[in-house]
């Protein structure tokens, strides 16, 4: 296409090279000819035509007078049906192999007459037949030339690729990440081969990883697995991912069972808004530690767990889900009850001869006062009152804790005003010490609904420990801080304070903050287990906020009512 | 009816003889004329006149007649609205003794070689191209003389003489004409 491209290029090239030399030669011999014409000189004209036997391709020419008539002609011997039949316009025409010419005559612009012109076009056929020679010539030169190139790029360029293509195919045939391909040129192909052990090598590396990695989930899994503690794994909002076999036993329910199932199945219905919190407490990153609660089994059977739960996050930080392990508890929490049976059961022995007691040793000490006994015996017996209440109060504790492990705890729920209880509590406690004062701001007009006689119990615990743990005394604050439909109850002291580690477990049952400064303190460490538990049964929490050396506070929330609607 | 028929003949005749001798016949000259006419106004493309030929630069181009003209009005319609470098050409006859200023190719048609040479005399003085067909017109001073060859029209130029006049004269004129 190229070629005959070209030809045509070349073939109007040369009709045109071919006018222009004879449209020149034409406007020589016709100006050289105008005086023959102006004059009459027919033998002046036709030596001046005999010019053109210098060019063979010329076939004809003739010179026309300014009448169109013929005025001589070249060669002599042509005929008359090789001119034209009549002058044409000035111009040049080509018709089949032949360039005929009009060209005027004119002397000092006047038009004297025409010249007639006929080339055959032999010049332009004998050049293309040159040009296909040499174009036919040049085309099997480059065949060979390509030819050869072929044959050198096959070795140049096609081997290496063939050698690379055999590695690539062991390679992903045999999954033998060893091989090598061989490098046969320092050029790209070079390069080439080179990026490609490059990545085998990395392919390599990367192969061995995976495998540890393989390994080491297999172990994982495993450990998991055959773990004896129920490990869950869960998507957000809950949804069951995994089930290891340990649930399997510990709940009843197989992993087919429960995969795609939500949480909520080994959940018994009053543990809900627990699950539903934990969940909350998940989505915000937190982690449950220990927790114990109840679940309930495929069999429907309530088994006692401690729960350790904690979020999932991916390399980015976000939250894809959690894992949840728990521990059946069962056979721990049975022991306790042993023990809590036992505690009750000494304490109610305790307090009944206690009661009968201190009821002797007060009718005892109203004797003493209305006979104006001496002062020793009157003292000695307040003593022993005082000894007594404190020790009942004692007994009391372990009787609320035996009934609170026991789940026998039920609330009196009643609207109160929350000032009065405030004030009685804290005037109970005032005659514990001299050494503290106690105070309380803001606590007017509130209205909470709640057990009046646990929340007194739970601000008496919450003052006896500020009493007791600021040994150098100071203020004791009662404050009330409303909060839309709560009131926020805060009690803060000035004494020693809890160090962040202790602050964690303050509310476990018997745990005493072990430090020298605080083994002179007294208490089985059931009291602030005892407030937290029975604000657990009002869904409230206590709160503690302490810095050691300046003091604690410790919060709890209660619900409000609308005063008007609890006083009617 | 043979009389009137004799008239005619005479009529004819005369026409006839007069035509021969003045060169034309009923308006139109004899081809030989014709062809003198356009060789006339030819030599206008092949000769340039100097500026100093004309009186003024919107002057016309003077062909001049001197004696009896053979042309009638030929001449004038072959030069009709045709100029030479921006000068209208025209024809112009004139009689014994005229001034020929203002005329730049001459035409000299006398048969009595006196006035011939008077009018020649006069002419050389300027810068006018003389033409006649006389025998001896070149002898007598002219510089293009038309004579008869093979019953064909052919020309003899005294380029010596048109040098002198300050004419500019064609190669390609010369190559059709006798050079003298």
């Amino acid at each position: 296409m190229l070629c005959s491209a070209y030809f045509i290029f070349e073939y109007v090239s040369y009709k045109k090279t071919v006018k222009n030399s004879v449209s020149t030669l034409a406007a020589v011999i016709a100006s050289n000819s105008s005086a023959a014409l102006a004059f009459d000189s027919r033998t002046d004209a036709s030596d001046i035509l005999d010019a053109l036997k210098g060019n063979p391709h010329i076939i004809a020419a003739a010179l026309y007078d300014k009448n169109g008539k013929l005025f001589v002609a070249y060669p002599d011997t042509l005929h008359n049906r090789d001119l034209p039949v009549g002058v044409r316009p000035d111009g040049y025409y080509f018709s089949s192999g032949s360039l005929e010419g009009f060209e005027p005559v004119s002397q000092q612009a006047a038009r004297l007459g025409t010249l007639y012109i006929h080339s055959d076009l032999k010049e332009i056929y004998a050049q293309l037949s040159n040009l296909i020679f040499v174009a036919g010539l040049l085309f099997a030169g480059s065949l060979l030339v390509a030819y050869f190139l072929s044959v050198f790029l096959q070795r140049r360029i096609t081997r290496p690729i063939l050698l690379l293509k055999n590695s690539a195919r062991a390679v992903s045939g045999q999954h033998d990440y060893s091989v090598r391909a061989a490098k046969v040129t320092n050029d790209e192909l070079g390069s080439l081969t080179d990026a490609f052990n490059q990545m085998l090598t990395q392919i390599e590396l990367q192969n061995d990883t995976i495998n540890e990695t393989v390994a080491e989930t297999a172990k994982l899994a495993a450990i998991v697995e055959f773990s004896n503690d129920a490990i869950i794994s869960m998507a957000p909002g809950g949804i069951i991912t995994s089930w290891n076999q340990s649930a399997e036993r510990t709940f009843g329910y197989t992993a087919e069972e429960l995969i795609g199932k939500s949480i909520l199945t080994i959940v018994p219905p009053e543990r809900l808004d627990e699950e539903a919190e934990i969940l909350a407490r998940l989505e915000r990153g937190e982690q449950i530690d220990q927790l114990e609660t109840q679940r309930v089994t495929k069999a429907n059977k309530l088994l006692d767990v401690s729960l350790t739960i904690s979020p999932v996050k991916d390399a980015a930080g976000r939250i894809t889900g959690s894992s949840k392990i728990a521990r059946d508890i069962t056979d721990k929490k049975q022991a306790e009850r042993r023990k809590n049976d036992f505690i009750g059961m000494v304490s109610h022995e305790l307090k009944t001869p206690l009661t009968s007691t201190r009821s002797y040793i007060q009718v005892l000490l109203m004797e003493a006062r209305k006979r104006n006994s001496d002062a020793f015996i009157v003292n000695a017996l307040t003593r022993a009152d005082v000894q007594t209440k404190k020790m009942s109060h004692m007994i009391q504790d372990f009787l609320n804790l035996a009934r609170l492990e026991e789940g026998k705890v039920q609330l009196v729920q009643q609207v109160f005003e929350l000032r009065p209880l405030i004030e009685e509590i804290a005037g109970d406690a005032q005659f514990l010490t001299t050494l503290h004062r106690i105070e309380l701001t803001d606590c007017q007009d509130i209205a909470v609904k709640a057990d009046r006689e646990k929340i007194g119990q739970v601000l008496m615990n919450l003052l006896t420990n500020a009493i007791k743990y600021s040994p150098r005394g100071g203020t004791i604050r009662i404050t009330c801080t409303p909060e839309l439909d709560k009131v926020r109850v805060g009690v803060s002291d000035e004494g020693i304070g809890i160090s962040a580690i202790d602050q964690k477990k303050l509310f476990e049952r018997f745990y005493r903050v072990e430090n020298e400064q605080q083994q002179t303190i007294s208490g089985f460490g059931i009291g602030l287990y005892l407030v937290s538990e029975m604000l657990r049964y009002h869904n409230s929490r206590i709160a503690v906020e302490s810095e050691e050396g300046v003091g604690s506070t410790f919060y709890f929330s209660l619900n409000t009512v609308n005063f008007l609607e609890g006083a009617s | 009816m043979k009389a009137k028929a004799t008239y005619l003949w005479l009529a004819l005749m005369l026409c006839l003889a007069q035509g021969a001798s003045a060169g034309f016949v009923q308006g139109k000259p004899s081809l030989e004329y014709q062809v003198k006419a356009a060789f006339l106004f030819n030599f206008t493309r092949f000769i340039r006149w100097p500026a100093t030929a004309y009186t003024s630069p919107d002057a016309p181009f003077v062909i001049g007649i001197s004696g009896s003209d053979p042309f009638g009005t030929y001449l004038d319609d072959l030069v009709n609205d045709e100029e030479i470098d921006g000068h209208r050409i025209v024809v112009r006859r004139y009689a014994e003794g005229q001034d020929i200023g203002g005329c730049q190719l001459l035409f000299i048609n006398w048969n009595d070689e006196a006035k011939e040479k008077a009018v020649l005399a006069q002419a050389s003085r300027q810068n006018i191209l003389t033409v006649g067909d006389a025998n001896n017109f070149i002898r007598a001073g002219g510089m293009l003389h038309f004579y008869k060859e093979e019953n064909k029209v052919k020309m003899e130029i005294k380029l010596a003489a048109v040098k002198a006049a300050q004419l500019d004269i064609s190669s390609k004129l010369l190559q059709v004409a006798k050079v003298k």
